[in-house]
Parts: structure tokens; C-alpha cells; sequence
């Protein structure tokens, strides 16, 4: 199993608005492989949201490295970092972020707008039939229901067949069978050759193979990286 | 595949009151302006229109006048008097005639050297006499009758031998104009038979009282008066009416005289003539200073729009931009979260910008296309100019749809970038963490 992530003493601080240093991740490392699923839980605040953007190369650590599959992603220049991203990361959020004047189909197409190798159409076709979206093509967010709307922010994520998938909270909006849903969805694809990292405060997902991050640190990190 | 074009008609169909006001401001700012520029050149189309019928009518004023003057000029007879060069002029008052001869060539001469200046030219032979008949003194005078100028066509007769309305009829072998006094004296009428010097004559017509030595002139054929007098071949005057309506004519007839016949001297003897020439060139002057004064009122009304346009244009534009601008910066607040997540799954910067800028060209372009009908539409209802007449289709100036079409989405596109760059690059992972 090769692979994918590695997060090698990523430290991030932020100042806030009272002007005090806070660090929200410090020296933090793990590593995932293919078909890996990882959960990193923790309280608000103990730099959850953080850690995935800076191992979606969303966020420049100002010390550590993320490597993607190999490459430093925060060695290319911002532009290239974008085309990884598009291609290589999916990112599924707790708002669903979905664009509201898209409906369903276009809004899971929204990631070719950064270039798709060939017709990205049959791929979303693909996605709406296996997320069961296909009556609601049409439809814009406004008239999905939650869980179709964390579907088709899935669905999105997946447009490109990502390496990594990256997701936060991504039950925290749902209700027990559509949060179960949405976590098969994620197994699925981690057993498909990807890999998950999922960040939560969700205590049900606080199982001992957690990580644990408080204020900035992995208090509990099995998996990580030597 | 999620084309930019496509992004960009959802999200306009998804806001349709950002894209009236949009395409309201804009279109606005292009009518304003269109308008302008439009109604100026209505005023400048109304201005030459203007003064082309302010033309035209003065020139048939002129050509009345002109008509006027020639036929108040015949009506009064020769104004112009050529003598022998030598002739001495108070001896031509005190005799009523010349006392010096020229050849009768010099006539013929002016008639055939394409004279401008005089018209109807009357070569005459005058000498004081006694009409022995009668024991009366008398100026006998000879003529030939007018010579036709041979180049001033509209005044003659088809075949160019005579003058349609001359001034002085030609006389047969046998017919006598009387001088009023003469006639009176001898208790002639027109019609009347009468012997001068052993030859009878009848009476063609008397002249009005004149107070001149006119009056006591008789008129007879030129070559019989030649004869009478023993002057073969010569004349001594020859009366002409002038053609130029100029109060300084004579030194230009005298000019043209000369250079056709030397040795002569020429008079003008009409006041009245020159004061009636004056009075046209006073009131052509008149005309045009009208004219002109329309001119200066027209160019003045042109400049103060000008001005107002100079002022307004730019007003609009300038409020059309920044209201666009605040528009595209509402549009862009209210899609920060968009750009946030497009930026985090791979969407370029540059294509984002794109989608903005070309969302704004596209308002550019119709609100120039808009904004150019309309305004030529309102400048010429307000200009009074009927829909779809030649001053409608004068008025329209494709330069100006394509400077609009140039204009137009370049302010907005500015308008944009100004508003759009700042969100774009804003770092994706704080607008996410602040969403």
C-alpha cells in the first residue's frame, strides 16, 4: 500500500483578534496510505479545520512539509498547487458549500471548470446514479434536502477520482441514516485505492485508532508517521 | 464539461436584479452619452439645414433683386456714356452732345470682344442743327439701333440679331423718334408724317419730357445721319447700360472698356441706378450678416451643449462606473463563499477573474448596443427629427456604436477587476474558515 498523505511537523499559528499568537497546529505529523481512513477528533478549536487545509494545500504551514503521494504540495508554485487539487484532493464540507444557482448535475461539475481530461459528463452521470441523485438532477441546493445536498457535495468531491479525500465534519449536519450514508460513502471510496481524512467532534467517531488533536497537537497518534 | 460561459448565464438568470441594475447602469451611462454626442450633431444637421434654406432663400432674394435692378435699370434707360478719348466734358454740357468723333468700329469692337460689364451698347451720332423745315434747332442723332452683345444670349432674340426688350427701338430707313419738345414745338404725334431736310419720315414714337437736351433730340438711322453730316464711318457716343450691381463700377467698365477700344472715355450718368445697386448690395450684405449671425447663434448653442455635454457625459459615465463597481463588489460579497470553494477544488484565479470580467464585457456590450439606440432614438425626438427620415439615418454614427462597444465593457471590466481581484485572491482557507 503505497502512500498518499504525509503530514511531517506541520505547525501552523494564527494571531487573533486580540493580537495573541495561537498555535493551531504544532509539529503535527501523520501519514496515510491507500485505502486508509483516517479520523482526527477533537474539541472546537483544537485545530482540526486547520490541519485539513493545510493537508488539502489550502493552508502553507509555516513549518513541516505536506507531501502528496510524494510531492511537497507547498513547494509548487499557487497556480499548480490549484491543478492538484482539483485532480488529486477532494474536499467535502459541513456547509456543503454547493453553488446555488447550479443544480445538481452541474454543481458535481463545478471542478471540471479547472479542466477535465475528456467529458467529464458520463463521470457525473456516474456519481448522480451512485448517489441515487439522479431524480433530483435538475434541482438546485435551495430545493435538496440535507442529505441530498451532502450527497451531491460528495458526489463533487469525487468528480475527478481524487487520490485523497478530505471531509469536515462531514456528518455534522446530518441525521443517523443519512450520517451513515454519507460515512459508507467515504468507506467506499477508501476501498476503492483512496485515501479519507476526516475531521470531527463527533465523540462517536473518538474509536482508539482516532487521532486526537488539543490545541494543536496529536495527544494520541497511532498512525503516525515515524 | 462546466464551461465559464455557463457558470456565468446560471448565475446571471439566478440573480436578475443585479442584472437589470447591471445592464440598467450601464445602459444608462451609454444612452447618456450616445445622446449627447447625438443630440449635437442633431443641432449641427438642424444648423446646416438651417442655413442651407436661409441660403437658398437669399440667393432667390439676390435673384430678384437682380431681376429687380435690370429691369429698373432698362426702364431708366443708358446709364453709361462712351466718348472720344479727347472729348472735352464741358463742351458735352454746354452743347447737350460731343463735338468729337471715334470710328463706329469701336462700337462693333466692344460688342464682339465679349464686354461683361456693358449690355446693350447704342452707337449714336449727334450734332446740333437746324431742322430747316421748320427753323427749329435741333440735336440730330443717328443710330443703328443696339448692337447685340454677341456672348449675352439671354438677352437676345433666338438668332442673337437683336435684343429681346431693348432699350431703344431700331428705326426703319423712314421713321423719326421725336424729342418731347421738338414734338411738341412742331405739334407732332406719334404716326404723324413730317419732311427733315427734304425727306419725308414718319413719326415713330415722341419721348417723355426728359429736362435734358434729350428733348430736343431727333432720332434718325445712323447711316442717313452719317450722310447728313458728312460723317461717314463715325459716331460720336455710344450709350450702354451697365451690368455690374457694384457702387465702384466704373473703374472696372473703364478697365474693360479701355481694353477693348483704347481711345475712348467712359461716364456713368445714373445716380438713382447707383443708389438702387448700393440698396441691393446693402441689403445682400444684410442677408448675409442674418446668415451669419444664425451661424454664431447656432455655433453658440452648439458650444454651450458641448459644454453641458462635457460636463454630463462624463458625470454619467463616471457614476455609471462606480455604481457598476459597487454592484460587481455586492455581486462578489455575495459570492465569496463560491470563490472560496472554487478556488479550494482547483479552480485557477485567472479563471475565476475571467468569469467576472467576461460577465461584465457581456453587460458592456449590451448596454453599449442599448444604450447606442436609445440615445440616437431620444437626440433625435428631442432634436424633433422624424423616426426613420434621412436626418434619422444621418444622425446614426456606427463610430460611435464602435467606440461604445470599445467603451463600454472596458468600464465595466474595470469596474469588475477593481471589485473581483481582491476576493479572488483572497487566501480560499480564510474564506472558508470565516464561512
Amino acid at each position: 500500500m503505497s502512500e498518499i498523505l504525509r503530514i511531517d511537523k506541520a505547525s501552523k499559528s494564527y494571531v487573533n483578534r486580540r493580537g495573541e499568537t495561537v498555535q493551531a497546529l504544532d509539529e503535527v505529523s501523520l501519514s496515510l496510505r491507500e485505502g486508509e481512513t483516517r479520523f482526527v477528533v477533537g474539541p472546537s478549536g483544537s485545530g482540526k479545520s486547520t490541519l485539513l487545509l493545510c493537508a488539502g494545500g489550502l493552508l502553507h504551514p509555516d513549518g513541516g512539509s505536506v507531501s502528496l503521494e510524494g510531492e511537497d504540495i507547498y513547494a509548487l508554485p499557487a497556480e499548480a498547487r490549484a491543478a492538484l487539487r482539483s485532480r488529486r484532493i477532494g474536499f467535502v464540507f459541513q456547509q456543503f458549500h454547493l453553488i446555488p444557482y447550479l443544480d445538481v448535475t452541474d454543481n458535481i461539475l463545478a471542478p471540471s471548470l479547472a479542466g477535465f481530461d475528456g467529458d467529464p459528463r458520463p463521470r457525473a452521470e456516474e456519481l448522480i446514479d451512485r448517489f441515487g441523485l439522479g431524480p433530483r438532477r435538475d434541482h438546485p441546493p435551495a430545493e435538496l434536502s440535507v442529505g441530498e445536498r451532502q450527497r451531491v457535495a460528495l458526489a463533487r468531491a469525487l468528480l475527478h477520482r481524487p487520490r485523497l479525500l478530505l471531509a469536515d465534519e462531514p456528518t455534522g449536519n446530518l441525521d443517523a441514516d443519512n450520517g451513515r450514508n454519507a460515512m459508507d460513502c467515504l468507506a467506499d471510496f477508501a476501498r476503492s485505492g483512496g485515501a479519507v481524512l476526516v475531521v470531527t467532534h463527533d465523540p462517536a467517531f473518538a474509536t482508539p485508532e482516532a487521532l486526537h488533536l488539543e490545541k494543536g497537537r496529536l495527544v494520541a497518534n497511532e498512525g503516525a508517521a515515524a | 464539461m462546466m464551461s465559464i460561459w455557463r457558470l456565468i448565464g446560471k448565475e446571471l438568470l439566478h440573480r436578475k436584479t443585479a442584472l437589470v441594475l447591471g445592464l440598467l447602469s450601464i445602459t444608462t451611462a451609454m444612452t447618456a452619452w450616445i445622446g449627447a454626442v447625438s443630440l449635437m450633431k442633431a443641432n449641427d444637421l438642424e444648423t446646416d439645414r438651417l442655413l442651407a434654406e436661409r441660403e437658398r432663400a437669399t440667393g432667390e432674394e439676390m435673384q430678384r433683386l437682380e431681376d429687380d435692378y435690370r429691369k429698373i435699370m432698362r426702364e431708366l434707360g443708358y446709364n453709361v456714356l462712351i466718348l472720344p478719348k479727347g472729348q472735352d466734358l464741358s463742351r458735352l454740357r454746354a452743347l447737350g452732345h460731343p463735338d468729337t468723333t471715334m470710328p463706329y468700329e469701336n462700337a462693333e469692337r466692344l460688342a464682339k470682344g465679349g464686354i461683361e460689364t456693358l449690355n446693350h451698347l447704342l452707337p449714336v451720332l449727334q450734332q446740333r442743327v437746324e431742322w430747316p423745315e421748320h427753323g427749329l434747332e435741333i440735336i440730330l442723332s443717328g443710330t443703328p439701333g443696339q448692337i447685340p452683345v454677341a456672348h449675352k444670349k439671354k438677352f437676345l432674340t433666338p438668332d442673337g440679331s437683336a435684343y429681346r426688350n431693348p432699350i431703344m427701338e431700331t428705326l426703319a430707313g423712314d421713321e423719326l423718334i421725336l424729342g418731347h419738345s421738338v414734338a411738341q414745338t412742331l405739334g407732332l404725334e406719334a404716326g404723324d408724317e413730317t419732311v427733315l431736310r427734304d425727306r419725308a419720315f414718319q413719326v415713330k414714337k415722341v419721348n417723355p419730357a426728359e429736362g435734358t437736351s434729350d428733348d430736343i433730340a431727333v432720332w434718325a438711322r445712323l447711316d442717313w445721319v452719317q450722310e447728313q453730316l458728312g460723317m461717314d464711318g463715325r459716331i460720336n457716343l455710344i450709350l450702354a447700360l451697365e451690368c455690374v450691381c457694384s457702387a465702384e463700377s466704373l473703374g472696372i467698365i473703364t478697365a474693360e472698356v479701355n481694353g477693348l477700344v483704347p481711345d475712348v472715355q467712359v461716364m456713368e450718368f445714373s445716380s438713382r441706378v447707383k443708389a438702387r445697386a448700393l440698396a441691393r448690395n446693402r441689403a445682400e450684405e444684410a442677408h448675409r450678416e442674418a446668415l451669419e449671425a444664425e451661424r454664431e447663434h447656432r455655433t453658440e448653442i452648439t458650444g454651450a451643449q458641448q459644454r453641458f455635454a462635457s460636463v454630463l457625459s462624463p458625470l454619467v459615465v463616471g457614476g455609471a462606473v462606480v455604481w457598476m463597481f459597487f454592484l460587481f463588489l455586492g455581486n462578489v460579497r455575495e459570492r465569496r463563499v463560491e470563490i472560496g470553494i472554487l478556488r479550494a477544488i482547483g479552480t485557477a484565479e485567472s479563471t475565476l477573474l475571467a468569469a467576472f470580467l467576461l460577465k461584465s464585457v457581456a453587460f458592456g456590450l449590451l448596454g453599449a448596443v442599448v444604450g447606442f439606440f436609445l440615445g440616437h432614438l431620444l437626440a433625435a425626438a428631442w432634436a424633433g427629427i422624424t423616426l426613420f427620415s434621412g436626418d434619422f439615418w444621418a444622425l446614426l454614427d456606427f463610430r460611435l456604436l464602435a467606440a461604445a462597444l470599445i467603451a463600454a465593457p472596458a468600464l465595466c471590466a474595470l469596474a469588475a477587476w477593481c471589485a473581483a481581484l481582491p476576493a479572488i485572491r483572497k487566501d480560499p482557507a480564510r474564506i472558508l474558515c470565516e464561512a
